[in-house]
């Protein structure tokens, strides 16, 4: 699913975030990525997206050469990987399911989808009944519970989680992260990239460790080492 | 594909409904591009009118001796209408001279008793020639001036000279006039380009936490660049609506005006306006469309990554 072949990525001579890694994630799998600020946690999931360029080495993401994709295959690229950040990123002015819906608006989904699509992935992610509330409404965890409902919406086979449970409390934390396995469960490849300690621990899954831009550790059912 | 334009359509009336004020002030802006560019059009119809009508009154009179025989004076004419340069002779018998005269002056015994002292027609016939253009009258009298004619025509009266003054003077101002206005047109034309960009960079922050998420999901770029292409291209619609508008107004209340200095028919912009509206203003949209795509590219590519 995931291949990074030898990557780096230098912002500057001073700053350089990823020296030479080698990451290689299957199909299905659950995997958490950990470190600590800086470590390079965050580049690796704008790299994935495309949205920076390596420096060096290569990328393959779900058959797509991103290290070589060109600027219009990029759209295509996203709408097969769902992403959920710290912030939700969630539009002010627009109700729960406008929000979801604007991802299939935007794609150029016919109304009639949009109609039947949305309120099933509220459902999914258990917050049908605030689909007509605008995020200032709902607590943190039903913000990111929305965020994944919307990250979810092209049925992607890779969702890449940055932080989403940075903002939450522990209650919520571990109702997101219990979200995020049931998805998991359905064969939907989940990286979730994160600093929470408790969370990695419990979870029993596959950990990669960074530093300092370097992989350090890559266990098949890891803790959180550093 | 039709929903997903009508899509792009509804963000881009929501954008320009969220930056009311942007909006006015830039299609204000291009409302007085429109305005400038047809003023700088009616400058120009109106001075071609101008120069097409006084070049109408002019001609060249040729008169022949009264001994000159119809047969001499046909020589001429022949001669002339050979000549490139000459468009039309009339052919003024000595009768129809003499006639003319006395028509003119009926009722107005101190030009009737020449007539009858003389006692007999003291006319000769006479030609009016025009040329094609202005300068090619000088030719034609080159050519009146060759020796065989000297013994036929008794004079020239040049109905030229002045009108050239006049159309050298005016074309002069008239050049000036249509600078000043091509000026005043390209200085609101860049400014329109500016407001567009600016109305477009503006709309990009105002927007960037929607772009943010369309990037995100995998919009495509016609839908996060196509509602501020439909932005500028309704600015430009709405310009020419009123721009055009204001300016057809302005020419309706002026018409009157030219018609009574000018003579009824002479210079008639309202008209001219009136039967090449469409290309005159689907010529200003496009040009208007034009540079609002080079203002909002520019924009969008130095404000908006995609």
């Amino acid at each position: 699913m995931i291949n990074l072949k030898g990557v780096s990525k230098k912002y500057s001579d001073e700053i350089v975030a990823l020296q030479r890694v080698n990451i290689q994630i299957e199909s299905g799998e659950f995997v958490s990525i950990v470190g600590q600020s800086g470590a390079g946690k965050s580049t690796i999931v704008k790299l994935l997206l495309a949205e920076e360029p390596v420096t060096g080495g290569q990328i393959e993401v779900g058959g797509w050469n991103i290290t070589t994709i060109r600027n219009r295959d990029i759209p295509l690229l996203r709408r097969q990987m769902g992403v959920v950040f710290q912030d939700f990123k969630l539009l002010p002015r627009k109700t729960v399911f406008e929000n979801v819906a604007f991802a299939l608006e935007v794609c150029g989904e016919p109304a009639r989808q949009i109609r039947e699509v949305v309120p099933y992935l509220l459902k999914v992610v258990g917050i049908q009944d605030r689909a007509h509330q605008y995020p200032n409404q709902l607590s943190g965890g039903e913000q990111q519970r929305a965020s994944i409902a919307r990250a979810l919406i092209h049925r992607p086979k890779l969702l890449l989680a940055d932080e989403p449970t940075g903002n939450l409390d522990s209650i919520n934390t571990r109702e997101i992260i219990d979200l995020l396995s049931k998805i998991n469960e359905f064969g939907t490849t989940v990286v979730l990239v994160t600093h929470n300690r408790d969370v990695v621990n419990t979870l029993k899954r596959r950990v990669i460790t960074l530093d300092n831009g370097k992989v350090i550790s890559d266990q098949k059912i890891g803790r959180y080492i550093i | 594909m039709l929903h997903a334009f009508i899509r792009v359509v509804r963000f881009a009336t929501q954008s320009m409904k969220r930056n009311l004020w942007l909006t006015i002030a830039t299609s204000g802006t291009v409302v007085l591009t429109v305005v400038s560019l047809s003023f700088l059009l009616a400058i120009q119809i109106g001075i071609s009118q101008i120069l097409q009508s006084t070049e109408k009154q002019i001609d060249l009179s040729v008169y022949f001796y009264p001994e000159t025989s119809d047969e001499q004076a046909n020589s001429v004419i022949v001669a002339l209408r050979s000549l490139p340069q000459v468009t039309d002779v009339t052919h003024i018998s000595r009768e129809k001279a003499f006639a003319d005269y006395q028509e003119q002056a009926k009722g107005l015994p101190e030009l009737m008793r020449p007539l009858e002292i003389i006692g007999d027609n003291p006319f000769g016939a006479y030609l009016i020639i025009k040329a094609k253009d202005i300068n090619n009258y000088g030719k034609i009298i080159d050519e009146l001036s060759k020796p065989q004619y000297k013994d036929l025509i008794e004079s020239q009266q040049k109905h030229f000279e002045e009108n050239r003054v006049f159309i050298q003077s005016f074309s002069d101002f008239a050049r000036k006039v249509q600078l000043g206005a091509l000026i005043v047109a390209i200085v609101f034309a860049f400014i329109s380009t500016l407001m567009m960009f600016n109305a477009v960079r503006i709309a990009i922050y105002t927007h960037s936490q929607e772009i943010s998420v369309m990037r995100l999901v995998g919009a495509t770029n016609f839908f996060i660049r196509g509602p501020y292409l439909v932005e500028l291209i309704t600015y430009g619609v709405l310009a020419v609506m009123i721009g055009g508008g204001v300016f057809m107004w302005l020419l309706y209340l002026v018409q009157p005006y030219l018609n009574l200095y000018f003579g009824a028919g002479e210079i008639d912009l309202w008209g001219y306006f009136l039967r090449n509206a469409i290309f005159i203003f689907g010529g200003q949209l496009f040009v208007i469309v034009v540079l609002g795509v080079v203002g909002s590219s520019l924009a969008i590519r130095r404000y908006l990554k995609i």
